[in-house]
């Protein structure tokens, strides 16, 4: 009888259960498009990858204490390795491997690729069981002057076989003649990567060092197997070498770029449950409504016998399938996502291959449980009240939900927004991020229980300047804004969110580059700044752009940076390399005690700590480079300068030994004469050269770019919140047409209903705008004490940015009301008037 | 009390079958020494239809009436369930359009009158007073007795008002909700709305309806006295002959066509007039 019930109430409301539906229908879609999109990419890259590997029996490489990357390389191995286990029994063939740095340039000498989008260098294996790469046009290069490059870039920059191009690698920059280009297995270049292939002795000489390759990998002869093979090299390749088989590094291959997928994935699935969140409470505002419509029914209801737990089974029940039909929608929705994010990825140079979308059962079963696990839960509530509905209250007249705040209410809302607020600035006094992170998830929640007890208030604090500028409808606007306060809080509550963590982001970013660029003019005493926009130790700038630039006339200091992804003292972390005869002039480092020029290759310099961190000269330090461990000693400390060198560096000579890449990040230069830097490396497009504005604002123009996304990404929060808006707004026109009706028939012309309705959305909107707003900028204040930005430069509050976000967020609570509002000027005065 | 002068008075000013499409102005005027001077016809039916649906489903809810009320007068518009008589109020008051047929408000011709002009003649010329649900339950007495008022963004006339106030007896409750007011108090709010406003006519839809009988006997005689004191005009929808009997004249409806009406109505020759219609 309940579900008979429950699914006549079903199509009854289908209407007011839309806006429920849509909200778990956006959130479900957006989380299973992210999981089916990382899925799919995970997907394709596993079996590329597991292609790629196919042939390769076994794989000969120096050890490394650290997970390494695809094309990665921890330390050279002598290229004689080849010929020894050539000559073993089983070995069918066996190449060298030799991977590093090499970009060409395009026609108008732009470089391809960038160190964003990966850039790779490699030799053409000539034995094709173990080459992941086949020629799709042209052959295959062979001596110093040719390469052959992968399809993608020679579309994108136009380049074809017989075109001449320039190699940009560690060395100088050479000319070269592309005589093939390549796939890699389905694809035309594995996730967007910008490949030039050389010949084994090229490779050696431009990537590595002749004589020296990165790995050695065989074939096996039929009937030996990949664990035999393995177990014949392991005594001939020497110490601090190993052997894996091919399927050991087809796995290694799928984890590290898994790891990278999972980290992506991760970051949009944050976003996806943001906007479930947000959907939480528009979920439950509307089963709040509903159930305060019905009350007469249920108490129909239950005057005719039913008990009060078969009325909530019947909401939670309509909750449940209201749940699993959005959901599913939701899932099928995420497909669309899916595609669409792609398409996005695609525009931004992230090559996904075409192929089926992956919809595991994980993805299926996780989207659609989540989705209507919130569904659920946010109906828990409204329907327990509905429970509650004496028989009596059928006899009543109208009863609306014209619930009073209580004061346990007040008591539980303000004891727990004070306990959440403790926790942040507990987490501000701790330098814990997650701590303060924590404390904002329960701050959200604590105003949201809050918000009914300062909604009347508020409302009628905002409404009070309406009422003046708008007369009677403004009055009514703000008299309707007050009277539900409940209701007004759950919808402000949906905006709040969103608001909040924009503004939070608006805030934070605010102050790192305020900040960071504080810093920056402070300790940097050069003038230019030559940027390669490398993020590792994978690509960068040639030395010979610093040792030119060193020689030129007017150049008063040049100093190199490099930079590396490691493990200090067992945290992972970049470390920074500089020229030690000029960091300390080109940067104010404030007192420097000890030596830097006696750093040495085993000599790190530190920032002076306090108290328990402070540090000694003669203290140690481990780093872990891919190719090992090494203990460094503190050979100078400095005083000044962290923000913008880092906490700690090393010399030249420390990476040139540990790592084998040589090339420079950035190199600054303090001259008067930029237009001479600017002439010098007119032959290497990858360098950047930038004055001190100019690095600042390529520094802030990063962060906006992705301060864009996450914004995009928080967008859609806010979008369902405004969905929210226009759903109670509808409701609540539905309830007061009646009201409505007679406010028409003395005399309310449609504009001023609709201005009435627009305005009690205004209200609605600035009170989650300011609630928002407020939390954002204590939580941005709690963050920034958290991380130890900004020392000095403190809170930088970007007035403009927030005034447009406040203005946005409230001008779109009035564009949410423009349907409803129509609605409600649309009212059959007769039926609202006569309907006694 | 079928006083034969003033019933014929008022029959020669308001044919009820002629098809004349001015009738409110009678060329035999005045027809005789009546104590009362002519009066000027506020709102006025002519040739009214309303028909609802079509073809064989049509139902015909006015079916030709032809009425006009004058100011300064007290009228109730009766007949039983189903007589036209809440139809041809709405249509009067602009709430509801007429099939075919002149609806007229002053010299207002309704037909011709947008949703924006009828919204304003609502507000400016007509008061309302309903049966039930009266009053927008977040404002105040005061509030909703100045609506039509502040919603024109007019301020009222305080003396005016005052003396509106003093006439339903409200001083001490202007500043509660309606949901603190009993049913016969609210009814007096609305009353007051529709006096404040000074409108050129109101109408009353069963105002005393949902009221027990004393309440019911006060709405009465406050719009009786909004007639005899403050010169207003008032058309009340009644079914209720003891209500009719406050009034200067009952206009009776019967199938969607004006079936007799009696001037100086009193509760015993409405009921003779309603005993004589049912059979």
């Amino acid at each position: 009888m309940i579900a008979t019930l429950t699914l006549r109430q079903l199509a009854a409301n289908k209407r007011r259960l839309l806006a429920t539906a849509f909200a778990v229908i956006l959130g479900v879609a957006f989380l299973s498009g992210t999981l089916i999109l990382t899925d799919t990419i995970r997907g394709t890259f596993d079996s590329l990858l597991a292609k790629a590997d196919a042939g390769t029996a076994a794989q000969i490489r120096a050890t490394s204490p650290l997970d390494r990357g695809y094309g990665d390389s921890s330390r050279p191995i002598d290229a004689g390795l080849v010929d020894t286990v050539r000559r073993v029994d089983g070995v069918a063939e066996a190449t060298v491997q030799v991977s590093g740095y090499a970009q060409i340039l395009d026609g108008e000498g732009k470089a391809v690729g960038s160190a964003q989008t990966g850039v790779l260098g490699q030799n053409w294996v000539t034995v094709p069981a173990l080459n992941p790469f086949t020629l799709d046009a042209g052959r295959a290069p062979t001596g110093p002057g040719e390469i052959a490059i992968d399809r993608r870039s020679a579309r994108l920059a136009g380049l074809g076989v017989g075109d001449h191009t320039t190699v940009l690698s560690a060395g100088e920059p050479r000319p070269a003649t592309i005589v093939g280009i390549t796939r890699f297995g389905s694809v035309d270049t594995p996730g967007g990567l910008s490949v030039v292939l050389f010949d084994d002795a090229t490779a050696q000489a431009v990537l590595n060092q002749p004589g020296q390759v990165d790995s050695v990998a065989v074939t096996a002869r039929p009937g030996v197997s990949h664990d035999d093979l393995v177990a014949r090299l392991a005594p001939l390749v020497g110490p601090g070498n190993e052997v894996i088989t091919g399927a050991a590094l087809t796995t290694e291959h799928q984890d590290d770029i898994g790891r990278d997928i999972s980290q992506f994935g991760l970051f949009l699935t944050m976003f996806a449950l943001i906007s479930l969140f947000v959907g939480a409470f528009i979920i439950s505002n509307t089963f709040s409504i509903i159930v305060s419509q019905r009350t007469r029914e249920m108490a129909l209801l239950r005057a005719v016998g039913a008990s009060g737990r078969q009325v909530r089974r019947a909401v939670m029940a309509e909750a449940a399938v209201t749940g699993v039909v959005a959901s599913a929608v939701g899932l099928v929705a995420g497909v669309a996502v899916a595609k669409g994010l792609r398409a996005l990825l695609s525009v931004l140079g992230v090559d996904i291959p075409l192929g089926t979308l992956r919809i595991t059962p994980f993805t299926a079963v996780g989207s659609v449980a989540v989705g209507v696990t919130i569904t659920v839960a946010s109906a828990v509530l409204p329907a327990r009240r509905a429970s509650r509905v004496a028989p009596l209250a059928a006899l009543r007249e109208v009863a609306q939900d014209r619930s009073a705040v209580s004061r346990a209410r007040m008591l539980l809302g303000g004891g727990l927004t004070m306990a959440a607020m403790a926790v942040v600035l507990g987490g501000r006094q701790a330098a814990s991020a997650a701590t303060v992170g924590i404390g904002a998830f329960a701050l959200l929640i604590a105003v949201s229980v809050l918000g009914p007890v300062l909604a009347r208030p508020v409302a009628a604090g905002l409404g009070a300047p309406v009422y003046r500028l708008r007369g009677m409808p403004g009055a009514i606007a703000r008299r309707n804004a007050m009277r539900n306060p409940k209701r007004t809080a759950r919808t402000a509550s949906s905006l709040m969110i969103g608001v909040a963590l924009v503004s939070f982001l608006a805030l934070f970013a605010a102050s790192v580059k305020s900040s960071g660029e504080g810093a920056f003019r402070d300790d940097f005493q050069g003038t230019v700044v030559v940027d390669s926009g490398a993020i590792d130790a994978s690509s960068g700038l040639s030395p010979a752009v610093a040792t030119g630039l060193a020689a030129r006339p007017g150049v008063r200091t040049v100093t190199e940076q490099r930079i590396a992804a490691v493990e200090t003292d067992g945290s992972a972390g970049f470390l920074n390399a500089y020229d030690t005869a000029t960091v300390a002039t080109m940067f104010d480092l404030g007192t420097v005690e000890g030596d830097l020029s006696r750093l040495g290759a085993d000599g790190i310099a530190v920032e002076a700590g306090t108290g328990p961190d402070a540090v000694r000269l003669g203290d140690t330090r481990t780093v872990t480079f891919p190719s090992g461990a090494v203990t460094f000693t503190v050979r100078a400390i400095y005083h000044h300068g962290a923000d913008t060198i880092g906490n700690r560096f090393v010399g030249l000579p420390a990476f040139e030994t540990n790592l084998p890449d040589r090339l420079d990040s950035r190199v600054y230069v303090d001259t008067d004469d930029v237009g001479a830097v600017s002439r010098a490396l007119a032959g290497y497009p990858t360098a950047k050269v930038l004055t001190t504005d100019g690095f600042i604002d390529q520094q802030n123009g990063d962060l906006d770019a992705v301060l864009t996304l996450m914004y995009a990404l928080l967008g859609l929060g806010v979008v369902i919140a405004l969905l929210g808006i226009a759903n109670t707004l509808a409701l609540s026109i539905h309830e007061r047409r009646r009201e409505l009706g007679l406010l028409r028939a003395v005399g309310m012309s449609r504009a001023q209903v609709r201005s009435s309705v627009r305005w009690e959305s205004a209200i609605i909107a600035v009170f989650g705008t300011g609630l928002g707003l407020g939390i954002g900028v204590v939580l941005a204040w709690a963050m920034i004490g958290a991380v130890g930005i900004g020392a000095s430069a403190g809170l930088v509050v970007p007035v403009g940015p927030l005034l447009i976000v406040a203005g946005v967020a409230s001008l779109a609570g009035v564009a949410a009301a423009v349907l409803p509002s129509r609605r409600a000027a649309r009212i059959d005065i007769l039926a609202a008037v006569a309907g006694a | 009390m079928l006083a034969g002068g003033p019933e014929r008075r008022v029959e020669g000013m308001t044919p009820t079958t002629t098809t004349n499409p001015a009738p409110t102005r009678s060329p035999r005027l005045p027809p005789d020494p009546a104590p009362v001077p002519p009066r000027r016809v506020v709102a006025g039916a002519t040739d009214v239809t309303k028909v609802y649906g079509a073809g064989d489903a049509a139902v015909h809810a006015l079916a030709g009436v032809t009425v006009g009320f004058e100011a300064g007068r007290f009228t109730a518009l009766m007949g039983p369930s189903g007589s036209g008589k809440s139809t041809l109020m709405h249509c009067l008051a602009g709430l509801d359009t007429v099939t075919t047929g002149v609806i007229t408000i002053g010299d207002a011709d309704l037909a011709t009158l947008g949703d924006k002009a009828l919204t304003r003649l609502r507000r400016d010329r007509i008061g309302f007073v309903f049966q039930s649900f009266n009053l927008i339950p977040t404002l105040d007495a005061l509030e909703n007795m100045t609506l039509p008022l502040s919603l024109a963004g007019r301020r009222p006339d305080r003396t005016w008002l005052d003396q509106v106030i003093d006439t339903v007896g409200l001083r001490a409750r202007l500043d509660h909700r309606p949901s603190e007011l009993s049913g016969g108090q609210q009814q007096r709010v609305a009353v007051a709305r529709a006096l404040v406003s000074r409108p050129e006519i109101i109408f009353a839809d069963e105002p005393t309806g949902n009221l027990d009988s004393r309440a019911g006997a006060e709405i009465l005689t406050f719009l009786r006295n909004a007639v005899r004191e403050l010169d207003q005009t008032v058309v009340m929808v009644t079914h209720d002959p003891t209500a009719a009997a406050y009034t200067d004249r009952a206009v009776f409806l019967a199938d969607g066509r004006i079936d007799g009406e009696l001037a100086d109505p009193t509760a015993a020759s409405v009921g003779d007039h309603l005993t004589r219609q049912g059979s």
